[in-house]
């Protein structure tokens, strides 16, 4: 059972982040209610106030077509508009595929893109209530107990993984938020520099104000090739033990002119791997490149005692993803359909 | 407090929210906590709408909403109100039971038929937009519901067969399983 809390739904964007600061916290945000509502269920948050904000559709919902190309996202999109959506899977593919690998058809009706990028670590330790940091403790239980699907960078306090698809494709995309504080400014912000480690201070993964809401989320123009893997425990319906996002450009030769490869499911925050980036640059991809450079990620890896099968995992993971972008290949087109 | 509307309840209190369940406007007494799943059980008797996990991870509780399924232990009543809610009450016509259910019978897609009315309603809409689907559009789109007697084989095939029916063909060209 939830505790008590009053309801509204909130008329404008620009008054929900004053009535988060002046609630001290008490008041939280409802979208799509697939995070937040299992979380007062465990009293894994506290609320006695919810301000529905899945009618700012005008401020907050659709996609559509930035000046000079790209696209505006808006945070209230569902993983299910994003998903289908034919400038999404024609333009940015493994945004699109890495919406449809998350979670079940009915949870992507209902959750939005914003509370994706805003939910919390799955780690069972936290999620069952126990004492952690994450939870207002002082201890990563998981750091040394069970961490199979934790970090294999462990670093500050917790080695919980960013949980979301969306975010390791969309830091590939070279993806900004739109943000608006509670002055009503609005600020844009890569995506890179807004993602962080969870932390005692702040259990999200992304790096905001009090107050402050994603409004929408911005994909530069551009045209190049994406491709989004991931490995579950499961075929289906799972968080992502490992997965890989890869955006590439190609030249007039069929060679990579920028690649951007991002790893989610293995550190706090989605992970750029330079050095698998550089083994693409300046090449055609070819089996032989493949090879190379999915050899080239997770060389600086520091897993846990329990989670080592993860960089293996990662090696193969962009072996299927580049395979599927290989010079001259339909995927290198960037047109071909999503998954 | 800035954003207030007039659904701003003062206090943590039952208030009137009308729900529209199965063609029909149902006024419930709720809490704003009340989940969609527990107004729909609790507070409207339709108890064919199953309480599993209550967590999102097993499917049971799926009713439609204008069309589409959602998992209503994640719903607020209250954020519903007005929205045409579907729940498996709704599926029959005339006291018979719907091409679904009946293909789910003569199929064996259940034994004990805890996850069934969840099963059904994602079937539902499937079905309603796509009333042909291979076997394999019916696992994309029932991947989000448990079936812990393991009856899965045969709900695909009941799903495919009641498309079938609906769509007025007896079996002929069937699409390949």
């Amino acid at each position: 059972m939830m505790p008590y809390f009053t309801y509204e739904r909130a008329l404008r964007a620009e008054e929900v982040g004053p009535a988060l600061v002046a609630s001290g916290g008490r008041t939280r945000v409802l979208a799509g209610g697939t995070e937040l509502v299992p979380l007062l269920k465990d009293r894994l948050v506290k609320a006695d106030h919810l301000v529905d904000i899945r009618g700012l559709v005008d401020e907050m919902g659709g996609i559509l077509v930035g000046e000079g190309g790209g696209l505006r996202v808006g945070a209230l999109v569902t993983l299910a508009e994003l998903a289908r959506h034919p400038l999404v899977r024609a333009n940015y593919r493994a945004l699109a595929q890495a919406a449809e690998a998350t979670a079940s058809p009915e949870l992507r009706n209902q959750a939005t893109l914003g509370g994706n990028l805003l939910q919390l670590t799955r780690c069972e330790y936290f999620r069952s209530g126990a004492p952690c940091y994450l939870n207002g403790g002082q201890v990563c239980f998981a750091a040394e107990g069970r961490h199979e699907r934790h970090s294999i960078y462990p670093r500050g306090t917790s080695v919980s993984v960013n949980p979301s698809d969306p975010a390791t494709a969309l830091l590939a995309a070279d993806a900004s938020l739109e943000i608006l504080a509670p002055s009503g400014a609005t600020r844009t912000v890569p995506i890179a520099e807004a993602l962080k480690d969870p932390d005692h201070d702040d259990p999200r993964f992304l790096a905001l104000g009090e107050g402050e809401l994603i409004v929408a989320v911005v994909l530069p123009p551009g045209e190049r090739a994406s491709a989004y893997a991931k490995a579950m425990e499961r075929a289906d319906w799972s968080f992502a033990l490992a997965s890989v996002a890869v955006s590439l450009a190609f030249d007039g030769e069929g060679r990579v002119a920028d690649a951007r490869v991002v790893l989610g499911g293995v550190a706090g925050t989605p992970r750029r791997e330079p050095a698998v980036e550089a083994a693409l640059t300046g090449r055609r991809v070819d089996r032989a490149a493949v090879v190379r450079a999915a050899q080239a990620a997770c060389q600086d890896a520091r897993p846990l005692p329990g989670n080592g099968y993860k960089v293996e995992l990662v090696r193969g993971l962009l072996r299927r993803a580049l395979s599927g972008l290989a010079s001259g290949s339909e995927g290198a087109t960037g047109r071909a359909s999503a998954v | 407090m800035a954003v207030g509307t007039a659904e701003r309840t003062a206090r943590p209190r039952k208030v009137p929210v009308t729900l529209l369940v199965n063609g029909e406007a149902r006024e419930v007494w709720i809490e704003p906590r009340r989940t969609l799943l527990d107004a729909l059980r609790v507070d409207l008797g339709l108890t064919g709408t199953k309480k599993g996990c209550d967590h999102g991870n097993c499917g049971a509780c799926t009713v439609l909403v204008d069309g589409v399924p959602v998992y209503s232990c994640l719903e607020l009543a209250i954020a519903r109100e007005g929205q045409a809610i579907e729940t498996i009450e709704g599926l029959s016509r005339g006291g018979g039971l719907h091409p679904l259910q009946k293909a789910f019978v003569e199929h064996d897609a259940f034994q004990c038929g805890y996850c069934t009315p969840g099963q059904i309603m994602a079937a539902k809409a499937l079905i309603d937009r796509n009333p042909r689907p291979t076997p394999e559009e019916v696992r994309a789109a029932l991947v989000g519901h448990l079936c812990r007697c393991g009856a899965y084989a045969g709900i695909v095939e009941a799903v495919v067969a009641a498309g079938l029916a609906l769509s007025g063909d007896g079996g002929e060209g069937r699409p390949d399983a």
